[in-house]
């Protein structure tokens, strides 16, 4: 029974994070958008994803 | 273990013979001389068989043990072969005698030993016919006591060696037509023989119980070929869990995958506009938490547009630049690309100015038309539900993954069968 806790935990522990980092975006924005990067010497443009301003 | 014996002479040679067969006997075949003697009529020669190869087996007459409860004693014994395209099989049946439980048959083959007994009870259909089997799509199938079995095997087989008790009278010369079916954890003998229909159910017993209960010497058992029929493994019950746990969390995490692609919220659109004009859409993120998607629509046709977009913040400094090309072909039962074209960005909360421009259009398809309108739209609080499908892709692996084992185990049961979908 022990075993069968520490599964369904482990399976809803591996949906749960899924699920947060679905919720936060994580890795969703789109390549080649050009934007300021935060604290970059000019605030120019900088060829990547993510972390805009 | 040895049962306690009576005994008669052979009324044809004279050799000491065990009876251990019981009142239902009807002949009995000395092990001496191949004599055929009627049971029932003060043991009268009625045959004479010669020139009989004896068969590999570990069982011999009056060699007894106990199967699932009842105490058998081994009385008879039958060699048969069977010829079908070059190929022999030959397989040993023991006729097995309980004064509780009558006959019965011990039935060595391919190294495995099965117990087999006449049922009463008809299948439906009661007969699977050759032609039926020539014939059908798929493999021909009964009931029988609620439970469905499937064709097996068939085929003509005839003895090569006889001896012992028998509550039949056996012959060289007789043939047996076979038809057999496999269930869950039964098979099902549909024998015919001249005009009599029988019906017979085989178990596979634990074969270690079974050989130890029979004080079988092991070196004279037949090694194991292919996994028998009747051989089915239960998996343990945790494997089971797992499966049905997979399949449920995949199902779970693809469904949440779904309503989390549905979040969002349209927080601003240009409405379409000739695409001879610049748009400029202010928005608002009030959450920084997920992530702005930016959607350009044209009305290309079997053409392309090019656009440009660049994002300013209040005080109108530069924060993201990007290009987006729309494409979209099609023809009377194809289509291709798309009119929408799709940003992603993560933007902090605040607000902020989308101005969209459409740089370079052309039509390269026959009956092409160049794009006229576009449309702006932005979307905030939007979510990645790829991970979902990756989990979801994960745990289905696994579910499907222990069900390709149980097919595979499955499918390893009728690897001996004849049957072929061709």
């Amino acid at each position: 029974m022990l075993v069968r806790i520490v599964l369904v935990v482990l399976v809803v522990g591996i949906i749960g994070a899924a699920g947060v980092m679905a919720l936060g975006g994580v890795w969703g924005e789109s390549n080649n958008v050009i934007s300021t990067r935060t604290g970059s010497p000019g605030g120019g443009y900088y060829v990547g994803s993510g972390g805009v301003k | 273990m040895t049962s306690t014996l009576q005994k008669l002479n052979c009324t044809q040679c004279g050799a000491g013979l065990d009876v251990l067969g019981g009142g239902r006997v009807l002949t009995h075949v000395c092990s001496y001389c191949g004599a055929e003697l009627d049971a029932q009529d003060d043991y009268k020669v009625v045959a004479q068989f010669r020139d009989m190869p004896r068969p590999r087996t570990p069982f011999d007459l009056g060699m007894n043990g106990t199967l699932w409860g009842v105490d058998f004693t081994v009385i008879g014994t039958i060699a048969w072969q069977e010829y079908h395209a070059g190929r022999t099989w030959s397989w040993v049946d023991h006729q097995v005698y309980s004064p509780t439980h009558g006959y019965a048959w011990l039935s060595v083959e391919d190294g495995h030993v099965t117990f087999t007994r006449k049922t009463r009870d008809i299948p439906r259909p009661a007969l699977v016919s050759a032609r039926q089997i020539e014939t059908s799509e798929t493999r021909p199938s009964v009931r029988l006591g609620g439970e469905r079995f499937l064709y097996y095997a068939s085929g003509r087989a005839k003895p090569t060696f006889i001896e012992g008790e028998f509550n039949f009278r056996p012959s060289l010369d007789d043939t047996a037509d076979y038809v057999t079916l496999l269930g869950e954890t039964q098979m099902l003998d549909i024998l015919a023989s001249g005009s009599e229909v029988e019906y017979e159910l085989t178990h596979l017993p634990d074969q270690t119980d079974l050989l130890t209960s029979f004080g079988v010497d092991a070196a004279r058992m037949p090694k194991p070929g292919r996994r028998h029929p009747l051989d089915v493994r239960e998996r343990p019950p945790i494997q089971l869990f797992l499966r049905n746990l997979a399949i449920g969390a995949a199902a779970v995490s693809i469904a949440l995958a779904f309503l989390v692609s549905l979040r969002g919220e349209t927080v601003a659109v240009s409405g379409k506009v000739p695409v001879s004009v610049e748009v400029e859409l202010p928005f608002t993120v009030t959450s920084a938490e997920a992530l702005t998607e930016i959607t350009i629509w044209s009305n290309a046709n079997n053409s392309w547009a090019w656009f440009e977009a660049e994002l300013v913040d209040d005080a109108e400094a530069p924060v993201a630049a990007f290009e987006r090309g729309v494409e979209y072909y099609s023809g009377s039962d194809w289509s291709e690309g798309s009119q929408k074209a799709r940003t992603r960005l993560r933007l902090e909360e605040g607000n902020y100015t989308l101005s969209l421009a459409m740089s370079e259009a052309d039509v390269d398809w026959t009956g092409g038309v160049e794009a006229s309108q576009m449309e702006a739209s932005v979307r905030t609080g939007v979510a990645n539900p790829w991970w979902l499908v990756a989990a979801g892709v994960l745990f289905g692996a696994i579910g499907a993954g222990f069900l390709a084992q149980s097919k595979l185990s499955q499918s390893g049961r009728w690897a001996g069968s004849d049957w072929d979908d061709d």
